[in-house]
């Protein structure tokens, strides 16, 4: 059979394009899967972690947390208020509580807020540790005998942790005040039946589920945009800052997409 | 380390990827003695750091400390030999995050339980040592290139190491400066007669007042090796040139006349809005 330049058969020359780009990702995937566990192995493994998990908690929990309670309070009016005009159409506005909490707590509440995160830590997260490989920083912990994954990844991934459900819980009790201020306080509906109508329709398992999702998330988005930046100085498309810059890029989009991606998995799983 | 080590490389290829920078190399760095690497840029001096660090792996052949291969060092091995060796990268390479004085102790807040107020008090001596005791508290990025560099090497010397390893010492630093960090290598030295020092560098200047030993790098491999006072007495071509300072043709652009530099020069000025006067 006629062979291509690549040594494969003609016929699958078509496929060779999506084959390299799976056998990629596949590599890409297991890489970050390893970083990951790498990470997690370091986290206890000293008290002086503790400084540092801190500080992270900080730039990532503290530093988000003006950020996070806009976009939740927004969120909840925009859901209050196509909420209630969708319900009217049915008569059912009184179960607006029931929508906008279920909406927030079950999909929005953990998605927004790590794509919040995403682009506002974790970008700076992948940008901090690309300038350190590039400037041998990580190099001189190496030297130094510091364990650059216990220095650098292991308290972000124990701050992301941390911050990313109580993140999480704050956009969904802010989003659900948002619903409360538009369908209560402007368009009129009962306040007494906005609450009752949560109580009774949110249950534990999708607080859980909530939970669950954004410690998924915090795990998707530190492992991404750390390891882009751990490895920014063997990217392809640039070397030196431009490197850095395109390993933040990267870090971002990938981190949407896997979130979104991990978020359709979990719905299916926790459903 | 009771005896100072030996840096030997046997038969060394080493380079990045497809790219060989030096080519099967055999050479000594002697133990105890103030090393320096020269060579012209790109010619694989800090690849050849590097290999001693164990930052790097070699294409072929073994680099030997103290007559033990590193690269056939258990990683727990590789780890207690690197903390024999101070480094010096070429910008500094401090923590952005932390302080100097944060930066200099890290190898102790790291690996020991010493009382933080005995580890300020270290790295306020050395930081003393380079001259950058009053910019203890300052951050990196309030720093001159300068004095991040004689931040670093306070770093590579808070734990009195046994090999030191600097990286461009005197490069981008004025020539007060530069003397400044030569004469604390030498200082360094006296103290510690049994450190080993290594530095690789394209300043002669700094060289000829620090090294005892010579290693010069050219076309892959070693142009010469051996001690400074033989270096000056050689009279093979290349070593010359390199000594004095001489370029490599006496016309670099020898096929671009006086006219044709006059016209393009010309050209240039007339596409920026020079005025012809």
């Amino acid at each position: 059979m006629p062979k291509n330049t690549s040594g494969f058969p003609v016929p699958l020359t078509p496929i060779l394009g999506p084959g390299r780009i799976g056998v990629t990702l596949l590599r890409e995937s297991g890489a970050m899967g390893f970083f990951l566990l790498h990470g997690i192995a370091r986290m206890f493994s000293s008290l002086s972690q503790a400084p540092k998990v801190l500080h992270q908690i900080w730039a990532i929990g503290a530093g988000s947390l003006f950020l996070i309670v806009l976009i939740g309070l927004f969120t909840g009016m925009v859901l209050g208020l196509q909420g209630y005009y969708t319900l009217t159409m049915f008569g059912s506005e009184g179960f607006l509580g029931s929508a906008v909490s279920l909406s927030l707590i079950r999909e929005l509440g953990p998605v927004l807020t790590a794509i919040m995160i995403t682009g506002r830590a974790g970008s700076a997260m992948a940008a901090e540790i690309g300038v350190m490989r590039i400037s041998d920083q990580i190099d001189a912990l190496e030297v130094m005998d510091i364990n650059p994954m216990g220095y650098l990844v292991s308290p972000r991934i124990s701050a992301a942790l941390i911050s990313f459900p109580l993140l999480t819980s704050v956009f969904c009790v802010v989003g659900i005040l948002g619903g409360y201020a538009t369908g209560v306080l402007m368009l009129g509906v009962s306040g007494g039946v906005y609450f009752s109508r949560i109580e009774s329709s949110v249950r534990l398992a999708d607080v859980t589920g909530c939970l669950v999702k954004s410690l998924v998330f915090a795990l998707i988005v530190v492992a991404v945009c750390c390891y882009k930046g751990y490895f920014a100085h063997m990217r392809k498309d640039g070397m030196g800052p431009e490197a850095v810059g395109n390993a933040t890029t990267s870090a971002v989009v990938l981190s949407c997409i896997l979130l979104l991606a991990a978020d359709y998995a979990l719905t299916s799983f926790l459903l | 380390m009771e005896k100072a080590w030996d840096i030997e490389f046997q038969d060394v290829s080493m380079g990045y990827g497809e790219n060989v920078v030096l080519d099967s190399i055999s050479v000594t760095l002697p133990g105890g003695k103030i090393s320096a690497v020269l060579g012209g840029s790109g010619g694989g001096k800090t690849t050849m750091l590097r290999h001693i660090i164990g930052l790097s792996r070699p294409m072929r052949g073994r680099v030997l400390l103290g007559g033990r291969d590193l690269f056939s060092l258990s990683l727990r091995e590789l780890r207690t030999t690197r903390r024999h060796m101070g480094v010096l990268f070429q910008d500094g390479a401090l923590l952005g995050q932390l302080t100097v004085a944060e930066n200099t102790g890290l190898p102790l807040t790291e690996h020991t339980k010493l009382d933080p107020a005995l580890i300020r008090e270290i790295v306020l001596h050395k930081l003393s040592l380079v001259g950058l005791a009053d910019f203890a508290d300052y951050y990196p990025s309030e720093l001159s290139g300068g004095m991040k560099k004689r931040a670093g090497l306070a770093r590579a010397l808070v734990t009195d190491p046994p090999l030191l390893l600097c990286d461009e010492p005197t490069s981008g630093l004025d020539p007060i400066s530069a003397a400044q960090m030569d004469e604390l290598l030498l200082d360094m030295k006296e103290r510690f007669p049994d450190m080993t020092i290594v530095s690789v560098s394209h300043d002669l200047a700094s060289v000829r007042a620090i090294a005892d030993h010579v290693i010069v790098l050219h076309e892959k491999g070693i142009a010469y090796s051996g001690p400074l006072a033989d270096l000056e007495k050689s009279q093979d071509p290349y070593l010359r040139r390199f000594l004095n300072r001489s370029p490599a043709r006496t016309k670099p652009h020898a096929d671009a006349g006086p006219a044709e530099d006059t016209e393009l020069r010309r050209k240039i000025h007339a596409a920026l809005g020079f005025r012809a006067d």
